[in-house]
């Protein structure tokens, strides 16, 4: 006997919601939206599993738009010293972490003691259980034709934009491994050994072993020419990543500062620093652990002019990482800075946390003659406050009469906060002087990242984002933070219609 | 026939644990008696080595499986049929040591085909004592709880290699039902009882 159902009444279009890879949910009536605001950068329940394009995407520090949750992991990878950690990405996670990972990752939460084999196997698990792998639009046969760089390089540039900047990300990952070789023991082969079979679905056991030695060497090579072009566009500028590791987090790096000199590097190999003369790289303190921060917490660069003109580079946006409670969570941002008087370069800004302030050195007749002496950093409280201080709330709490932060004098605001810190970089430019690094040895700055772009790399991502590449427009604060839900909206709104 | 069968008896052994272990080094040591620096290992490797004990010469082929995760799916179709399989952890790392129980022996219970096949415990890296973080005593209950033969070795000093692979071809020749199908081809040709096929094997044993 065949059972009739009916048709649906009563239908009626309530909100119109869409996905946006780099917003969230857009639309999404108030009374739908999450108690609690998740972190799973996802249109599903699952950061694991899911295509990109169906994930909340953020911008990685060259420009790659991958999805959130990866650079989520890499960034908590760094800060926690996986690049120095031997055979990382090659030994296995233990099962159980990385199962309660995956369940904390999905339910938006990133704990902070995270075992550096666990965020590598994970990195590497959300490669393989993508619904298709990335490089599986390249046939075995044009991976095996692959022999030199150049055409290596000419084979990766026919993949569809979200595995370019997928793959362009991973190989990035894997050059810092490699550049860390000496530590933990992952030259390039050995990375892309531990990599390859995850960019690819393995069908026929058969093929699927030679296949993968293709693309074991394809990858190779591809880290080796990263790695060649990475060499080749350093350029004098130096820049000083100040790094506090997170108290408590761990006993054994707790009372440790880190202190690195990264070279920046310009995408088309220019000098930056058109400023007087050379910079000096800041000597790293003999009791301190150099720590390599990149892509999230990065990179900073500036000539005289930047100084010069800095107070035109306004304080910006904040965006937030997840803090221990798991209870504030937004997506990592990156904010589009450029100076108004035109610096042919770009800033991105990558912040790490609640809050952030980032305030340039005021034209001091000190710092004038210090042309480098550009220091930005942010403030990382235990508040859940979303908002952003400017530099005046900043310098009317944090600084002395007049507003001098440099070395020697330590911001009061940064040293009273140092208990709810979670995790701290600072990033200076620095010009001859001697003090910074003392300076910057008793500062507890938590994480920021600055990073020059050259012109095509803002291009590419205004186009990715659909923004026509203006350079006579200059794009102030652009924020890319994505919509927030705070707590009490939602109980707000059911309040206010007697839900609860 | 002069010459007799190249061997008594030919077995398959199953090197399997996570990755960096040292499956690969346990096995380069074991068969070329050498130490390296070794690259991960892609897929699976298999290495023969020829050796006599109690008055059998016996050839083992020895499956080492890449312990990366994408390749757990590729490396169980080398179960088969394997008379002994070698569980590797590393005493440095209690990780793999876990993972030997949570995903490993489960991989062995699903995949292989011998019911009887016999499982050694080997605890690698014992040189490195200053950082040993599973003791003695752990391995030898996990040994017992799973039944499995247990060793200690070490394939940088030597120590333990080469009898990890003997205790387990012992163990195995002290087994009848797993010896059923070892001996060379044409003594399992007669044993099938093929005479069409026997005729054949007698030409090629010439």
């Amino acid at each position: 006997m065949e059972m009739d159902i009916g048709y649906p009444t009563d239908v009626r279009l309530i909100a119109h919601v869409t996905f946006d890879r780099l917003q969230g949910f857009l639309g999404l009536p108030v009374e739908f939206e999450l108690e609690v605001p998740r972190r799973v950068p996802s249109a599903s329940t699952s950061a694991f599993g899911v295509s990109a394009e169906s994930m909340q995407c953020s911008f990685d520090a060259f420009g790659n738009s991958v999805p959130t949750i990866l650079l989520l992991l890499q960034e908590r990878l760094y800060e926690q010293g996986g690049l120095k950690t031997e055979g990382i990405f090659r030994i296995n996670p233990d099962n159980g972490k990385e199962e309660q990972l995956r369940k904390q990752l999905n339910n938006g939460i990133v704990p902070y003691d995270i075992d550096v084999h666990c965020l590598a196997g994970l990195i590497k698990a959300w490669f393989r259980e993508l619904p298709k792998g990335v490089l599986d639009i390249l046939s075995p046969e044009q991976v095996m034709e692959c022999h030199t760089e150049d055409q290596c390089f000419a084979l990766v540039k026919t993949l569809p934009p979200t595995e370019a900047a997928l793959l362009d990300w991973a190989i990035n990952l894997m050059a810092d491994v490699v550049q860390e070789e000496a530590c933990n023991k992952m030259n390039a082969r050995n990375v892309a050994v531990v990599f390859a079979p995850n960019m690819i679905q393995v069908l026929d056991p058969l093929t699927a072993l030679k296949h993968a030695v293709q693309v074991m060497n394809l990858l190779k090579t591809l880290i080796l020419k990263k790695l060649k072009d990475r060499k080749m566009s350093v350029i004098p500028a130096r820049v000083v990543v100040w790094k506090e590791p997170l108290p408590g987090e761990n006993g054994s790096i707790n009372s440790t500062k880190q202190l690195k000199v990264v070279n920046v590097t310009s995408p088309k190999g220019t000098p930056l620093n058109r400023g007087n003369g050379r910079t000096e790289v800041t000597e790293t303190p003999e009791n301190s652990n150099v720590t390599k921060m990149k892509s999230f917490t990065q990179a900073f660069a500036a000539g005289s002019e930047m100084v010069e003109k800095a107070g035109s580079v306004h304080g910006s946006e904040c965006g937030s990482f997840a803090d221990s409670s798991g209870r504030e969570s937004r997506s990592e941002d990156g904010n589009l800075l450029e100076n108004q008087q035109g610096l042919s370069g770009r800033w991105i800004m990558s912040t790490a946390s609640d809050e952030i302030s980032s305030d340039t050195v005021e034209n001091r007749p000190a710092e004038k003659s210090q042309p480098f002496a550009t220091l930005l950093r942010k403030g990382r409280s235990s508040s859940t406050k979303n908002q952003c201080r400017d530099d005046s709330s900043v310098n009317e709490k944090g600084s002395s009469g007049d507003g001098s932060r440099m070395p020697g004098n330590v911001d009061p605001l940064i040293c009273g906060e140092k208990s709810h810190r979670k995790d701290g970089a600072h990033v200076s430019l620095q010009g001859s002087q001697k003090p910074l690094s003392d300076w910057l040895h008793n500062q507890i700055v938590p994480g920021i990242g600055l990073r020059l772009m050259g012109e095509a790399s803002a291009e590419k991502i205004e186009k990715r984002r659909g923004i026509k590449p203006s350079m006579e427009k200059p794009i102030l604060a652009e924020s890319r933070t994505r919509a927030t839900y705070p707590l009490s909206k939602r109980t707000q709104y059911l309040k206010n219609n007697g839900m609860v | 026939m002069a010459s007799g069968p190249e061997f008594d008896h030919l077995f398959k052994l199953l090197l399997i644990g996570d990755s960096g272990v040292g499956k690969s080094s346990l096995l380069l040591r074991f068969t070329s008696d050498t130490f390296d620096d070794l690259s991960p290992t892609i897929g699976v490797d298999f290495k023969l080595k020829l050796m006599t004990l109690r008055g059998k010469k016996l050839k083992l082929t020895v499956w080492d499986t890449a312990g990366q995760e994408r390749f757990r799916t590729l490396t169980s179709s080398y179960y088969r049929g394997a008379q002994g399989i070698i569980l590797v952890y590393d005493v440095t790392r209690r990780d793999t040591f876990t993972n030997l129980s949570d995903i490993w022996l489960k991989e062995v219970e699903m995949h292989s085909t011998n019911q009887d096949c016999i499982k050694m415990l080997v605890g690698n890296k014992v040189d490195k004592d200053q950082e040993r973080v599973v003791t003695k005593q752990e391995g030898i209950a996990f040994a017992r709880q799973y039944g499995c033969l247990f060793l200690e070795c070490s394939a940088k000093t030597r120590l333990n290699v080469e009898k990890c692979f003997e205790e387990l071809v012992l163990k195995i020749l002290d087994t009848p039902s797993l010896l059923r199908d070892t001996t060379s081809t044409r003594k399992n040709i007669l044993h099938t009882g093929l005479q069409s096929e026997n005729s054949q094997e007698s030409s090629s044993c010439c």
